[in-house]
């Protein structure tokens, strides 16, 4: 790799991180370990595909691409290490036992969802224009759409059914 | 979000998001060499079974082309077909990993898995009829020999070696096996993912 490309990396890396990880949080269901090796990892991927970044689509929606991938793809052959929400290392994280409970509550709802949808729906909560996840995942506006309706509607049943149990 | 069916939920990610604010890990340059190094094992694990291959081809070329002169014809057609079996594996290994390189993890999702799948069902082919046949070929043309090895051997010998081949054989069968139903189910994994990404309902 050149020196443009290698400083260019390295921008990437500053300029993206924070939201490869906080998708990656949500893939393990709020494990903070697991979020930064799966982030670590999607940065490795990025390193590799670097070379071959064709200006198709902006960074953005590229680094996307491969965080999603890289959670379908590799991360899923590791399913079973992918745990439950811990308590105990997102409690040493977080203000009090309210926004604790919230967050793992949150975290749980998301983790019962099927992965493609559970980075679907990441990636709304981001934020992310439809359009713009329509090109991450390579279907049509419209299937999305219908898709996202489907799953919001999915998740909310989910937060109602953790909170019923938690509270 | 965009509609008010989970403003509360996009409010606690919002606030969860916000307790994590992360920070790399790692050091880019560590990040950089670890990328390095792991591009470097994903190559040697690739090209691995291709160099085990091909050494154990240039043994037995050596065994059956300098050390040992075997006359029968049944014996030559036996080695050639040991070596030819090796040899149209060690391009399927080859013909492998320049295929494993067609999953581009950078394209849409969609692409990635069509790919993925792609590679997967050749993979099945590769691990299933492919591999079988030329473990029969190569174990046949083992067996080939034993005739004229019996001129040179004595009884127990000979037996003791084709019941040795034939141990080798079944834990072969075996990892091979094993093979077919990792590649199925991974495949039906994939199939599935695809299913989900494609499906509405």
């Amino acid at each position: 790799m050149n020196p443009d490309d290698q400083a260019l990396y390295e921008k990437l890396y500053l300029q993206y991180y924070g939201m490869v990880l906080t998708l990656s949080r949500g893939f393990m269901k709020g494990d903070t370990d697991m979020a930064y090796d799966l982030a670590q990892d999607v940065f490795v991927n990025v390193w590799n595909a670097l070379p071959g970044y064709r200006a198709e689509a902006s960074y953005k929606t590229w680094i996307y691409r491969i965080t999603v991938n890289t959670c379908l793809l590799q991360i899923r052959k590791d399913k079973n290490k992918i745990k439950e929400p811990l308590e105990a290392a997102v409690l040493a994280e977080t203000d009090t036992r309210e926004s604790f409970e919230d967050e793992n509550m949150l975290y749980r709802a998301i983790g019962q969802l099927e992965e493609v949808d559970r980075l679907t729906i990441m990636m709304v909560l981001e934020e992310v224009d439809y359009a713009e996840i329509a090109q991450i995942l390579g279907i049509t506006e419209n299937n999305l759409r219908v898709k996202i309706h489907r799953i919001k509607s999915k998740l909310k049943l989910l937060i109602d059914n953790e909170r019923r149990k938690t509270y | 979000m965009k509609d008010e069916k989970l403003t509360d939920v996009a409010a606690l990610w919002q606030k969860a998001k916000t307790s994590h604010q992360g920070q790399p890990k790692a050091n880019i340059h560590e990040l950089m060499a670890s990328a390095q190094a792991r591009k470097k094992k994903a190559l040697s694990a690739h090209y691995g079974n291709a160099v085990v291959l091909s050494i154990t081809v240039l043994l037995l070329m050596f065994y059956f082309y300098y050390l040992y002169h075997f006359q029968d014809v049944l014996s030559k057609i036996g080695y050639h077909l040991m070596i030819g079996g090796l040899i149209i594996r060690i391009a399927i290994e080859f013909f492998s990993v320049w295929r494993s390189k067609q999953v581009h993890i950078s394209d849409t999702t969609a692409r990635s898995l069509q790919q993925a799948v792609a590679f997967h069902h050749f993979r099945k082919r590769i691990h299933g009829p492919v591999t079988l046949i030329i473990f029969v070929v190569y174990f046949v043309g083992f067996y080939l020999l034993t005739p004229e090895f019996h001129k040179h051997i004595s009884l127990a010998w000979l037996i003791f070696m084709d019941i040795s081949a034939l141990i080798i054989a079944i834990v072969l069968a075996y990892i091979i096996r094993k093979g077919i139903r990792q590649e199925l189910v991974e495949l039906e994994k994939l199939v599935e993912l695809q299913r989900s990404l494609v499906s509405r309902e």
